[in-house]
C-alpha cells in the first residue's frame, strides 16, 4: 500500500451516541481541516502527540528522569516544554499513572477488524456496528477502504462521519461500497467563513455532499448532513437559515444537531493547545435548550426534521 | 500517675457489681422465671495485663481476678490499650470486626452482660427515631432543590407513570391482552396501596412470642429429654412443640386484608427472631435496639421481660451455635467463624435455603399429604424407627398447619360478627370458607390457592427459620387456578375485574412476606445489612420438557412485582434463549427499569449447563429455582442449603502472601506454604500452589464445621414439615438433615473473585513476566498500605489488566480460579451424602470482610470493600461490554451455586423509556448468547443516590440490589451505601 498508515487514536466500544444501536468508533488521527471548535482535537494533527492530564499526575518524577530533552518540569501546570520535545515518549512509557500518554498508535487494518469484531454479538442484538471518525478517516481512503471492505462483507453495520473534504473518484471506488451510511458535517454555506473558522473553503465539501446525495437516491446507502452548533459562530440565524435553504432545496428532509459540548477544551490544554481568551469564552458555552430549540424551528420551518 | 486498664476495667466492673447487688430495678432483672439468671465473663488481654472475671451467681455479682477454667465467656483483648477504648466504646462491633476484640465461650452471655449493663445505662425512655412514610415524604412543590435535584426526586415516578404496553406473543399468555398491564397503576388498587404506604411507615417490631411458646412446650415436657426422662426423637420433638407453637399462636387477620395469617401478632411489620438461631444474640441490644441509628425496632417493655426473663434464659445453652461448642469443643471451624474474616456458616442462622414443593399443597390438600405418608409407612413392613419417628412427625407438623388454619378460620368468623361494613363482611365470611377448606384439601380456586401458600409459607418459616425458603416457580403453580377461574368468566368486565383482584390478591401476598424480618444484632448489619428473609418467586424459563413456560401469571407477577416495589419476594426471572421470546424479555428489564432493582435475570442455557454437569436428569433441571439470594435448588426435590458457607476468597490470598498467617488477627492459622521473605516463589506457579495450599485449609474448614452444624441440625433441628414437601424424604423416611431429599448439595458463597484475579495479575505481570519490583517490595507496598509506594500503586491501578477489561489473561485467570474452587468442592461431602455447589455472590461481605482485610496486590487499599458478587472493579474498563463479555466467559460448571453480576446503568438524558428498557434487553441477550448465567441491573444514577444520602427523607422505597438481594438503599449500612455509588455507572 502506497499511502501511510494512519494512526489511530482510540477504539471505543460500546458507542451509544455514533449511530444506531450499541456501536464500536474508530477514531482516525489527522484531519484536513483545522475547526476552531474541533471536539476531538487530539485527532487533528496526523502524527504521535503526547498528552498530559495534571489531575492524573502524581508527581513521582520519573518522566523527568525519562526524558533525554529535559522537556519535562516539576510542575505539573507546566509539564511539558512543547518547543523542547521530540516526541520520543519516553515519559509516557515510564508514566505509572498514564497522566502522560501517547496519543496515535500504528495499528495494521487486520488488528483494527479484529477490534471491531470483538464486539460482534453486541452489534447483532442492538442493530448497532462500526462507525468510523476521527479525525478524517477519508484521508486515508485505502487503509479505511481496506478496513471497511473487511467488516462489510462480515455483515457489520458500517457507519463513516466525515467532513466531507476528500476526492470523490477516489471515495466512490475505494470506500463508497463497503458504507452503510454517513454522516457529513455541514458547519457554513458561505466559503468565507468556512475558510476562516475551518482552514479550507466548503467547495469541495458541498460539491461532495450532492453527489452523495445523488448517490443515496438511488442505492442502499443512507446519507445524514449534521451541523455543529457552535455559539455565536455557526448557530447564528443567518447561517442556520443559509443551511437549512441548501439543504430544503435539495430534497434533504432530516438533519442531525450536535450542541457544543466545551469539554473538548479540556484535552485540547492536554496536548498542549493554548488558550486564547476570545476562543475560549465562545467556546466553552454549554448551548441552551432554548438555543438549540431556535434552530430546531429555523429547519422545521424549511421541512427538515431536525435531531 | 494514669490508672492502668485493669485497675480501670476493675473500677467500673464494681461500680457496676454493687449496682446489680444494691439497684432494686437491676436486682429484679436477675431473677428469670428458672430462677436466677447467672453469668460468669472473663476479661483478659493477650500481654496478661488485664485479667478478671465479672461473676453474677444467686443474684450477686463480684468481681476475682482469677479468671475460673468453667467461665460461661472470656473477652480477649489484644492489648490492654484496646480495653481502654473498649470502655469508652459505645459500641463494640467495630472492634470486634477490627479483631481487636474477640470472644471465646457462649457468645451469648455476651448480650447478657451487655444487656445488664444496658439497664444501667439506661435513663428513662428509649428516644425513638421518627420513621418517615412514603406519602409523608416532603411536599415536592414547597422543595427548594434545584433542577437537577428535583429530576432525581421524581425520576422513579416518571418512569412508573411512562409505562409502555405490551403485545400477546408468548404461547403460554392465553388472556392477557396487553401483557403488561400497562393499564393499571397502584393508585387502582387502593387495599395495597394503602398496606404499601404502612410498610413504609412501619418500624418492624420485635415479637416474643415464637420464643415464648417453645419455652413454654419445652419448660412442660422437656428438652434434652421427655419430662418423664426418656429420650426425645428429634423428629417428634420437633414437631410436637411446632405443632403447640401453632396451636397457640395468636390467629390475625389484619384489618381489611385478604389473604389470613402472619408471622407475628403485629401483621404490618414484625420480627420473630427464632430462640435457637439468631434469637438470643441481640440478648444485649433488647434495650438499645430502638435508639441505633441503623434497623432501629420497636420493642415493648412486655417483649423485652418476657424474651430477657423468660426466653433467652432458657436458650442461652441451647443456641445452634452454642451447641456447636459443646458438641465440637476443639472446633478450629468455629474458632474461625467466631472471628468473622473468613467463612460466615450460615447455619448459625438458618438452613432454610430450600425449595419446598408448596405445590403439593395445593394440589393434594395437607390431608391427601397425611394419607399418603399413612400409606407409605403401612405399605413398609420393614421401616425403621427413624423413618416411622420422621414420618409420624411429618403428619404431626402437617396437622398443626391444618389447626393454624383452623384458628385463622375461628378468628376470621369472629371478626366477620363485629364487622359493620357488608363488604368486609362479605370478604371476611369468604375468608372463613376458604380457610375450611385450603390448606386440608386441594384449593379449587385462585383465592384458596394463594391462601394456601400464604399458610404454608409461613409454616415453614416458622418450622426452622423464616429466612430462605422459596416460593418457587409461582407462575407455573398459579396458572392452572387462573386459566380455571377464567373459564367461567363470561364477560370481559368480569374478566378484567377478576384480573384486578388476582393483582390485589397477590400484592397482600407480597406484603404478607414483606411484613415480617430477621431481627438482626447489630454485628448482622455489618455482615448483611438490609437484608429481608428473601423467599424468592421466579417466573419464566422452560418446562419439565423444555417448552416456553411463559404464561399469563408470569406477567401478572412481573405487574404485581411493578406496582409493590418491595425488595422482599426476592423476584426473578428465568429467560430461555430461542424458547423465551424477546417480548418477555424486554418486559423483565421493563420491570427492572421501573422498580431500579428487580428482577434478577438468569439464563436458562448457563444454568442447566451448570446443574446438568452434576448428572441430574434434564427434565428436573429445568425445574430449577433461585433460592434466597440467586442460588439456584430443584424446585420440590432438592435439600441445597444454598447459602451454608459465605467464604472469603481473599483470606487465603493473604495468607498465602504471609506463609499461613492471617495478618490482621496475627494468626497463624493455614499451613506453611512458603515466604516471600526467603524467596521461597521463583515462579508465579509457586506462589499459585502456595495459595491454592491456604484455599484448600479455609476450604476444609468450612466443610468441616458445616458438616458439624449439620450434625447439630438433624439431632435438634430436622424439619419434618419443609422434609414432607421435598420429594424422596417420605419414600425414604429420612428428613431433609439426613439426607432423604431426592437431590442433595450445600451451597457456599465466594466472595472477592474479582480482587483476588486483579490480585493475582499483578503479581503475575509485576513480579514474574515483566518484572517491575521484587515480591518483597510488593509486600512491604502492601503491608504499608502502599503509603510508601505511590508509583507502584499507581502503576497497579494503570497498567495492570483486571478481571473485566476484555484482557483474556486475566479472564483465563478468574477461569483458572473458579475451577480450582468448583473442582475441590466437588469432591467434598456433606453431611447428607451431597456435594457442595460454588457460587460468586456476597450478600454484603464484601464491605465486612473488606474490612478485616489489609491492602491487596491489586491496589485495593486496607479497609476498602471488594467488589460485590463477582462483578468487575470499576477501573477494570470504561466498556461495560469488557466486563460483560468477561463475566461470561466464566465456564458456568464452575458456578453451580450461582453468581451475581451487578450493573449500574443509567438511561442517557434523551432516552425515552422504551430505549432504555430495549437497550437493557439488548445487553442481557447479548450476554446470555456469550454464555452468562445472571445479571441484575441497578438503574439509578450517581446523583440520586448521593441525593439519597443527603435526603433519605425523599426516598423512603429506594431499592437497590447489593449482591443478590435488595435492600432499601437509605437504610443500607454506610459502608454499602457508599460500595453502592462506587460502583461503575454506565450510560443506558
Amino acid at each position: 500500500m502506497n499511502n501511510p498508515s494512519p494512526l489511530i487514536v482510540d477504539i471505543k466500544g460500546n458507542a451509544l451516541d455514533d449511530g444506531p444501536g450499541i456501536r464500536t468508533v474508530v477514531f482516525f488521527k489527522g484531519c484536513p481541516l483545522d475547526c476552531l471548535w474541533c471536539h476531538n482535537p487530539e485527532s487533528k494533527r496526523p502524527e504521535a502527540e503526547l498528552m498530559f492530564d495534571p489531575a492524573r499526575c502524581i508527581m513521582c518524577g520519573q518522566c523527568e528522569e525519562a526524558c533525554p530533552e529535559k522537556a519535562v518540569a516539576p510542575d505539573p501546570a507546566h509539564k511539558i516544554d512543547r518547543e523542547k520535545c521530540v516526541r520520543c515518549f519516553s515519559c509516557a512509557t515510564q508514566c505509572p499513572s498514564r497522566a502522560l500518554r501517547r496519543i496515535g498508535e500504528a495499528m495494521d487494518a487486520e488488528a483494527v477488524v479484529a477490534r471491531i469484531e470483538t464486539y460482534t454479538p453486541f452489534y447483532e442484538a442492538s442493530g448497532g456496528g462500526v462507525t468510523f471518525s476521527g479525525g478524517e478517516p477519508t484521508l486515508f481512503m485505502a487503509y479505511l477502504s481496506e478496513v471497511a471492505r473487511a467488516v462489510h462483507a462480515k455483515k457489520i453495520h458500517t457507519l463513516l462521519e466525515t467532513c466531507g473534504w476528500f476526492d470523490y473518484p477516489r471515495f466512490e471506488k475505494l470506500v463508497l461500497p463497503y458504507v452503510d451510511s454517513i454522516y457529513m458535517d455541514i458547519k457554513f454555506i458561505d466559503a468565507g467563513k468556512h475558510k476562516f473558522y475551518c482552514g479550507r473553503d466548503n467547495n469541495v465539501i458541498l460539491d461532495n455532499f450532492l453527489r452523495l446525495q445523488r448517490h443515496a437516491s438511488d442505492n442502499p446507502v443512507t446519507l445524514l448532513p449534521r451541523v455543529p452548533l457552535i455559539p455565536r459562530i455557526t448557530d447564528t440565524r443567518e447561517n442556520i437559515q443559509e443551511i437549512a435553504a441548501f439543504l430544503s432545496a435539495h430534497g434533504v428532509t432530516a438533519v442531525a444537531l450536535l450542541p457544543n459540548n466545551p469539554l473538548w477544551l479540556d484535552k485540547y490544554l492536554h496536548i498542549g493547545g493554548a488558550m486564547d481568551e476570545e476562543v475560549n469564552r465562545r467556546l466553552t458555552a454549554w448551548l441552551s435548550r432554548e438555543e438549540l430549540e431556535a434552530a430546531r424551528l429555523v429547519f422545521r420551518a424549511s421541512g427538515i426534521e431536525a435531531m | 500517675m494514669e490508672k492502668s486498664a485493669q485497675q480501670q476495667l476493675w473500677e467500673n466492673l464494681e461500680f457496676f457489681a454493687a449496682c446489680c447487688n444494691e439497684d432494686p430495678g437491676l436486682q429484679s432483672e436477675l431473677q428469670g422465671t428458672q430462677g436466677w439468671i447467672d453469668l460468669s465473663i472473663g476479661m483478659l488481654s493477650e500481654d496478661k495485663a488485664v485479667t478478671l472475671a465479672f461473676i453474677v451467681k444467686n443474684g450477686r455479682a463480684r468481681l476475682q481476678e482469677n479468671i475460673p477454667d468453667d467461665v460461661d465467656a472470656t473477652v480477649i483483648f489484644t492489648s490492654e490499650h484496646v480495653v481502654l477504648d473498649y470502655l469508652k466504646a459505645s459500641s463494640n462491633v467495630n472492634m470486634i470486626l477490627s479483631g481487636l476484640v474477640r470472644t471465646e465461650g457462649n457468645f451469648i452471655s455476651m448480650g447478657l452482660f451487655d444487656y445488664l449493663l444496658s439497664c444501667l445505662e439506661q435513663a428513662g425512655d428509649a428516644g425513638c427515631v421518627p420513621t418517615v412514610g412514603v406519602a409523608a415524604a416532603p411536599n415536592r412543590d414547597q422543595d427548594q432543590a434545584c433542577g437537577a435535584l428535583a429530576a432525581s426526586r421524581d425520576e422513579t415516578r416518571k418512569r412508573r407513570q411512562s409505562r409502555i404496553k405490551g403485545e400477546r406473543v408468548d404461547p403460554g399468555v392465553k388472556f392477557l391482552d396487553d401483557p403488561c398491564l400497562a393499564a393499571y397503576g397502584l393508585e387502582d388498587f387502593p387495599r395495597i396501596a394503602a398496606f404499601r404506604e404502612a410498610f413504609f411507615s412501619a418500624r418492624p417490631e420485635i415479637s416474643a412470642e415464637h420464643g415464648k411458646l417453645l419455652t413454654d412446650f419445652y419448660l412442660q415436657n422437656g428438652y434434652e429429654t421427655q419430662s418423664d426422662g426418656t429420650p426425645w426423637d428429634p423428629n417428634l420433638r420437633t414437631a410436637k412443640s411446632f405443632h403447640y407453637l401453632m396451636a397457640h399462636k395468636t390467629p390475625v387477620i389484619r384489618p381489611n386484608d385478604l389473604i389470613a395469617g402472619s408471622y407475628t401478632e403485629n401483621p404490618v411489620f414484625g420480627a420473630v427472631g427464632q430462640p435457637y438461631a439468631y434469637g438470643p444474640f441481640y440478648w444485649g441490644e433488647l434495650r438499645t435496639f430502638q435508639r441505633r441509628s441503623m434497623q432501629p425496632y420497636r420493642i415493648s417493655e412486655e417483649t423485652i421481660q418476657t424474651l430477657h426473663k423468660h426466653v433467652f434464659p432458657f436458650w442461652s445453652q441451647r443456641t445452634i451455635t452454642e451447641l456447636w461448642r459443646q458438641t465440637f469443643k476443639k472446633s478450629l471451624p468455629r474458632e474461625i467463624h467466631e472471628r468473622f474474616f473468613a467463612i460466615f456458616f450460615w447455619k448459625s442462622v438458618s438452613i432454610a435455603e430450600n425449595p419446598p414443593r408448596y405445590e403439593a399443597v395445593l394440589q393434594k390438600g395437607t390431608l391427601g399429604l397425611m394419607e399418603a405418608i399413612q400409606a407409605e409407612l403401612e405399605a413398609d413392613p420393614n421401616a425403621d424407627t427413624e423413618k416411622i419417628n420422621t414420618l409420624t412427625a411429618m403428619r404431626i407438623s402437617l396437622d398443626a398447619v391444618n389447626v393454624y388454619a383452623a384458628n385463622l378460620a375461628a378468628r376470621a368468623r369472629k371478626e366477620q360478627e363485629g364487622q359493620k361494613d357488608p363488604v368486609r363482611r362479605g370478604e371476611l365470611k369468604r375468608m372463613a370458607a376458604t380457610l375450611d377448606h385450603v390448606p386440608r384439601y386441594p384449593a379449587r380456586t385462585m383465592d384458596e390457592a394463594i391462601q394456601a401458600l400464604a399458610i404454608i409459607h409461613i409454616c415453614v418459616g416458622l418450622e426452622i427459620t423464616d429466612d430462605g425458603p422459596t416460593f418457587g416457580r409461582l407462575d407455573q403453580i398459579l396458572q392452572p387456578y387462573f386459566e380455571k377461574d377464567m373459564a367461567r368468566l363470561e364477560s370481559a368486565a368480569e374478566r378484567e375485574a377478576y384480573i384486578r383482584h388476582v393483582i390485589e390478591l397477590l400484592g397482600c401476598l407480597y406484603l404478607k412476606q414483606a411484613s415480617h424480618e430477621i431481627p438482626s444484632p447489630e454485628i448482622g448489619i455489618w455482615l448483611n445489612s438490609g437484608s429481608p428473609p428473601n423467599a424468592t418467586i421466579v417466573v419464566g424459563g422452560v418446562t419439565r420438557d423444555g417448552r416456553d413456560a411463559v404464561n399469563d401469571m408470569s406477567y401478572i407477577l412481573l405487574k404485581v412485582t411493578e406496582l409493590m416495589r418491595l425488595t422482599d419476594p426476592n423476584f426473578h426471572v428465568r429467560f430461555k434463549a430461542g424458547v423465551n421470546s424477546d417480548h418477555f424479555l424486554k418486559r423483565a428489564c421493563d420491570v427492572n427499569y421501573i422498580t431500579c432493582a428487580t428482577p434478577c435475570i438468569h439464563s436458562d442455557d448457563a444454568m442447566i449447563v451448570a446443574l446438568g454437569a452434576k448428572g441430574w436428569p434434564v427434565e428436573d433441571v429445568r425445574e430449577w429455582t433461585p433460592i434466597g439470594c440467586v442460588e439456584p435448588g430443584i424446585y420440590g426435590k432438592h435439600c441445597c442449603s444454598t447459602s451454608s458457607l459465605e467464604t472469603n476468597l481473599v483470606a487465603p490470598l493473604e495468607m498465602a502472601l504471609n506463609n499461613g498467617v492471617h495478618p490482621l488477627n496475627n494468626w497463624k492459622l493455614g499451613p506453611d506454604s512458603g515466604s516471600i521473605e526467603n524467596d521461597d516463589f521463583p515462579t508465579f506457579e509457586d506462589f499459585w500452589e502456595a495459595f491454592e495450599t491456604q484455599c484448600r485449609f479455609i476450604f476444609d474448614q468450612g466443610v468441616i464445621g458445616n458438616n458439624e452444624l449439620g450434625r447439630i441440625y438433624q439431632a435438634h433441628h430436622p424439619a419434618p414439615l419443609m422434609s414432607a414437601l421435598i420429594d424422596g424424604c417420605v419414600s425414604s423416611g429420612r428428613g431433609v438433615t439426613r439426607g432423604g431429599a431426592q437431590y442433595n448439595s450445600s451451597g457456599i458463597a465466594l466472595t472477592g473473585l474479582a480482587d483476588v484475579t486483579d490480585s493475582l495479575m499483578a503479581i503475575k505481570k509485576l513480579v514474574y513476566d515483566d518484572p517491575k519490583v521484587s515480591f518483597k517490595t510488593l509486600k512491604q507496598a502492601i503491608q504499608g498500605n502502599f503509603q510508601d509506594h505511590p508509583e507502584l500503586h499507581a502503576m497497579i491501578l494503570n497498567r495492570i489488566p483486571r478481571f473485566g477489561s476484555g484482557d483474556p489473561e486475566a479472564a483465563a485467570m478468574a477461569n483458572r480460579i473458579t475451577r480450582f474452587i468448583n473442582a475441590y468442592h466437588r469432591e467434598q461431602k456433606n453431611y447428607r451424602g451431597g456435594n457442595y455447589s460454588t457460587g460468586f455472590w456476597s450478600m454484603s461481605y464484601h464491605t465486612a470482610y473488606g474490612r478485616l482485610t489489609g491492602a491487596l496486590p491489586s491496589g485495593r487499599l486496607a479497609g476498602e470493600p471488594f467488589t460485590p458478587g463477582l462483578t468487575p472493579h470499576p477501573a477494570a474498563s470504561s466498556n461495560l461490554l469488557d466486563n460483560i463479555m468477561d463475566v461470561a466467559r466464566l465456564d458456568p460448571r464452575t458456578l453451580d451455586n450461582n453468581m451475581a453480576f451487578n450493573v449500574r446503568v443509567v438511561p442517557g438524558a434523551a432516552d425515552t423509556h422504551a430505549q432504555a428498557v430495549g437497550r437493557m434487553a439488548q445487553y442481557v441477550k447479548t450476554y446470555m448468547k456469550l454464555g452468562g448465567m445472571q445479571m441484575q441491573f441497578n438503574v439509578v444514577d450517581t446523583a440520586m443516590l448521593e441525593d439519597a444520602l443527603a435526603h433519605p427523607e425523599y426516598y423512603p422505597d429506594l431499592m437497590v440490589r447489593v449482591s443478590g438481594y435488595c435492600g432499601y438503599f437509605t437504610r443500607l449500612h454506610p459502608d454499602l451505601q457508599r460500595e453502592v455509588i462506587r460502583r461503575s455507572e454506565y450510560r443506558l
